[in-house]
């Protein structure tokens, strides 16, 4: 597929710095995704053939690449503000107050990535489960038991 | 409710432009970098050679790389066909025949044109229809192996893949089945399981001591 990297960050960085964030919790974290994933995406551009494959190659790199930071333990830890160096240039504004957000990290990570590409990407069922490699049914349960738990979640934080 | 403010907070998050600018900066020098590994790739050093760069270790004659891919590649695909005959022979003798032995454990038996379990909990009875759990019933050899008290009717609970049959305090047991992902069968799972526990098995027991 011939193409221009700088237009392709900015066409999908936004999706991937999403995704990486609805599965690190962390703005660090979600932003070495970022650039880890495109980074690779020069190595293997050539192999990618169409705007779709694309996309879901992308999709797919950003999630590996989430896991293995897990599975590293080289995640980073959010600083106090009165921490942070001075020219913290590269970073992303999030609002305060995401308790959407900060329940869907709080679900185990099974469960987040399939909501994420449901209700912020619009992915079909059958679309989430090719770039996951699971089946339809996983991830119709998945996205059930999912949203159990994030009510569940969304209901004590409204009580409080 | 939580995919309208989910999608308002997500919508919020977008990359910066130092962000974009430094990540193309690191693309860049990946680029620069698998340029240069290509130079001093085998395959395309005669190209190199040509236009007079010297990168390394020459590359081996198109005789000698001919000879070592025959010295390598042949046995390995005779060692490979090998494998796959005697695999041809030997694995028919482990596929266990269904018909007629008896150690493979039946639970149920899909009915005709049943569908597979799929979605939240579920309080259904063997052998009855309801929505979520059609068609499934007791084989006649599936009775024998399943703990005492569970028949024909007998009240079970159903969640995505599993069939719970139910808890035996004592002994600390859950029964249950689960249904193959590649396959309409289910098999018997008669120990403990390592599924959820928090609030399906809450459930459970309160289904039973009903």
């Amino acid at each position: 597929m011939k193409c221009d990297l700088e237009q392709i960050v900015r066409t999908h960085g936004d999706m991937v710095l999403r995704l990486a964030l609805s599965n690190t919790g962390n703005k660090a974290d979600a932003e070495d995704v970022f650039q880890e994933v495109f980074i690779r995406l020069v190595r293997s551009i050539d192999k990618i053939e169409n705007e779709e494959h694309l996309r879901y190659w992308l999709i797919r790199a950003t999630i590996n690449r989430c896991k293995s930071l897990f599975s590293s333990g080289s995640r980073k830890k959010e600083l106090p503000v009165d921490e942070l160096p001075e020219q913290a240039e590269n970073t992303f504004d999030v609002e305060e107050d995401t308790p959407a957000t900060d329940a869907l990290c709080e679900l185990p990570e099974k469960y987040r990535t399939p909501i994420h590409l449901f209700y912020f990407e619009d992915l079909s069922i059958a679309e989430i489960s090719r770039i996951l490699e699971s089946s339809e049914g996983t991830i119709k349960s998945q996205l059930s038991r999912g949203r159990k738990m994030l009510s569940e979640s969304l209901k004590k934080v409204s009580h409080v | 409710m939580f995919e309208k403010e989910y999608r308002h907070e997500m919508s919020k998050v977008q990359a910066s432009e130092s962000l974009i600018s430094d990540t193309l900066q690191k693309m860049k020098a990946e680029q620069d970098k698998l340029q240069t590994e290509e130079c001093v790739d085998p395959a395309g050093q005669q190209g190199a050679v040509d236009k007079g760069v010297v990168v390394g270790k020459q590359a081996p004659s198109e005789k000698r790389q001919r000879a070592r891919i025959v010295r390598i590649f042949v046995p390995a695909a005779a060692a490979c066909l090998v494998v796959a005959l005697l695999g041809v022979v030997l694995i028919p003798q482990f596929i266990p025949n269904t018909e007629q032995d008896s150690s493979i454990e039946y639970v149920f038996q899909p009915v005709e044109g049943s569908t597979s379990i799929m979605g939240d909990i579920q309080f259904g009875n063997i052998g009855e229809q309801a929505a979520g759990i059609e068609g499934l019933k007791l084989t006649e050899s599936s009775k024998d192996h399943l703990p005492e008290g569970i028949l024909e009717g007998s009240p079970v609970v159903f969640w995505d893949h599993s069939v719970f049959l139910g808890y035996d305090e004592q002994q600390n047991t859950y029964y249950a089945a689960y249904q193959e992902e590649s396959s309409d069968e289910v098999w018997a799972v008669l120990h403990s399981t390592d599924l959820e526990k928090s609030d399906f098995i809450d459930a459970l027991r309160a289904y039973f001591a009903q």
